[in-house]
């Protein structure tokens, strides 16, 4: 499962719409235990696609997105006992 | 009755890993937060290749769904009339800033605004691309440097390239939401700072005693005028004081296949 995720976030990062990437990134972190590496796609969207002018500003967007799921996800399973 | 002692390893572990994670992910942010061009350096290499074969295959599936349609001339034919007409529409639209921009340019002979163009492939645009950026296959090793300007369809200022690496480059598009650029409205060529809006889209906030069409093309302060938008809709406020402009970039960008990058 951890390895099909890394495959289709690899070509939704470099292929697909960004939505398409958020929604893998979210499926993954919620049906992956543990999805630390999630957090490294976001710094490397980030640095491929980022510039200094950001989205208002704000350069990390994709680092920070997947911060907060990573975040979500680990809270969600840890009560529900997955 | 004997208890079997509960193990604290498991936990211990997982916490052990996880602070691991912690550090590793921290350390990778750090890297990219203090030297930003650390990762595109490395990566953009390996991904264009995947970003240039992306074209080939997409292109082929496309083309062979078309053919399956026996229809594929017509549909080529279509296609190149379509291309011709747009590009026809928006020289006429590149006339009207070349008319203005004549007249004042009269007073001021002996100056040129003339740049060296570098054509560059487009690898990567949005809506794969979060923010407004593209990612062309020109760099520093084609004399693309940072700050220079960016173009499309021959004269329409799309963008400018905020980081050259040696084989590719990355171009921040005006329209990038919140980013404020200095344009010149109409033929009579008002002043204003238009704000990006995302997705090839601006807005302009003027008094409303100004007048401004539907139509009317938006410039950008230069020695050469390059069409930067056309008015799409004007909404004058309730109080009547101010009327925000609406405004888009007449190309789409996901239909652009190459930009012009104007080296200085």
């Amino acid at each position: 499962m951890r390895l099909i995720f890394h495959i289709a976030l690899v070509i939704s990062l470099l292929y697909l719409p960004w939505w398409a990437g958020a929604v893998v990134a979210l499926s993954a972190c919620f049906l992956v235990d543990r999805f630390y590496e999630i957090v490294v796609y976001g710094i490397i969207a980030d640095a491929f696609y980022g510039t200094r002018f950001g989205l208002y500003g704000f350069g990390s967007v994709a680092t920070l997105y997947t911060v907060i799921v990573f975040t979500l996800a680990s809270i969600v399973r840890k009560r529900l006992a997955w | 009755m004997t208890y079997l002692r509960r193990s604290n390893r498991g936990p211990k572990r997982a916490r052990g890993a996880a602070i691991a994670a912690i550090v590793a992910l921290a350390l990778v942010f750090s890297v990219n937060y203090f030297f930003p061009r650390a990762f595109p350096s490395l990566l953009y290499p390996v991904s264009s290749l995947f970003w240039k074969s992306e074209s080939g295959i997409v292109g082929w599936f496309v083309y062979m769904g078309k053919i399956a349609q026996s229809k594929y001339s017509l549909v080529k034919e279509n296609r190149r009339l379509s291309d011709e007409i747009a590009a026809r529409d928006r020289s006429i639209l590149a006339l009207d800033a070349l008319q203005s921009e004549n007249e004042s340019l009269k007073t001021a002979l002996g100056r040129t605004g003339k740049e060296n163009h570098v054509l560059g492939v487009i690898l990567s645009r949005p809506p794969v691309a979060p923010y407004d950026t593209l990612v062309v296959d020109a760099g520093t090793g084609d004399g693309v440097k940072a700050g220079d300007k960016v173009y499309a369809e021959g004269d329409v200022l799309i963008g400018d390239v905020t980081e050259a690496f040696g084989g590719q480059s990355k171009i921040s598009l005006f329209s990038t939401p919140g980013r404020i650029t200095s344009v010149l409205v109409g033929t009579s060529t008002i002043a204003a700072e238009a704000t990006g809006r995302g997705g090839g889209n601006f807005i302009v906030k003027l008094p409303a005693k100004i007048s401004v069409v539907k139509g009317a093309v938006i410039t950008v302060p230069s020695i050469r005028s390059h069409v930067f938008g056309v008015v799409d809709a004007v909404i004058v406020d309730s109080t009547g004081s101010l009327q925000t402009i609406l405004f888009k970039s007449p190309v789409n960008i996901s239909q652009l296949r190459f930009v012009e990058i104007g080296r200085k």
